[in-house]
């Protein structure tokens, strides 16, 4: 989970710096995701994979922000996707698949609180258009938690 | 292409950029991976991948 999740994410902003310099009010959007800032029992690894996209965001947009190029990111929870449901059609897709034994009272909350469950990805995708578009032209060094209340 | 593989990275935004043909203004860096299991019981394999 640290080389698909953190490592991937540095290789490619740093082949893409080059490029984000010569584009027009460039930004980057990383995927961070709820484990990065709260408890999440059993995902140590994509815990840490994800606190680790957090701190480079931050990092990052200092570095660039000269030049400005805009950093951010997107902390998801509570979100039905091929990543935590199975529903995918990868076989990286397998879900989380929690342990067998896991004690659920582990875990703060499990559900969000907006709404009837969990969301779908568009829930994500509208928040990622925003920061990539005009509107989130004052927005940088830091993450938007979506994830319907689950961890407010 | 291999995300966590350097080479591989390179190659695929060189080919990116040079279908792009010039800058590029947005990188939405989403992939990732997700797997669950009781910490002691967790490899490095799985762990690092």
């Amino acid at each position: 989970m640290i080389a698909v999740n953190l490592t991937s994410t540095f290789l490619v902003i740093r082949e893409t710096v080059p490029a984000l310099l010569q584009g027009d009010a460039p930004a980057v959007i990383n995927f961070s995701s709820t484990s990065a800032s709260f408890a999440h029992p059993y995902m140590a690894a994509c815990a840490a994979s994800k606190g680790g996209i957090q701190s480079m965001t931050h990092a990052l947009a200092a570095e660039y922000s000269k030049q400005s190029i805009r950093f951010t990111a997107v902390a998801p929870g509570s979100i039905s996707s091929g990543l935590t449901d199975a529903s995918g059609t990868s076989a990286q897709n397998a879900g989380p698949g929690l342990p067998q034994d896991a004690d659920f009272s582990l875990f703060a909350r499990l559900a969000p609180a907006l709404g009837h469950g969990f969301a779908g990805p568009d829930a994500v995708a509208g928040v990622v258009a925003m920061l990539g578009s005009a509107d989130g032209s004052f927005i940088t060094g830091t993450e938007i938690r979506i994830d319907g209340g689950t961890h407010y | 292409m291999n995300i966590a593989d350097e080479v591989s990275v390179r190659e695929a935004v060189a080919t990116a950029l040079a279908a792009l043909g010039g800058g590029v203004d947005v990188l939405v860096n989403a992939a990732g991976i997700l797997r669950s299991s009781h910490t002691h019981e967790t490899s490095r394999s799985s762990s690092t991948r």
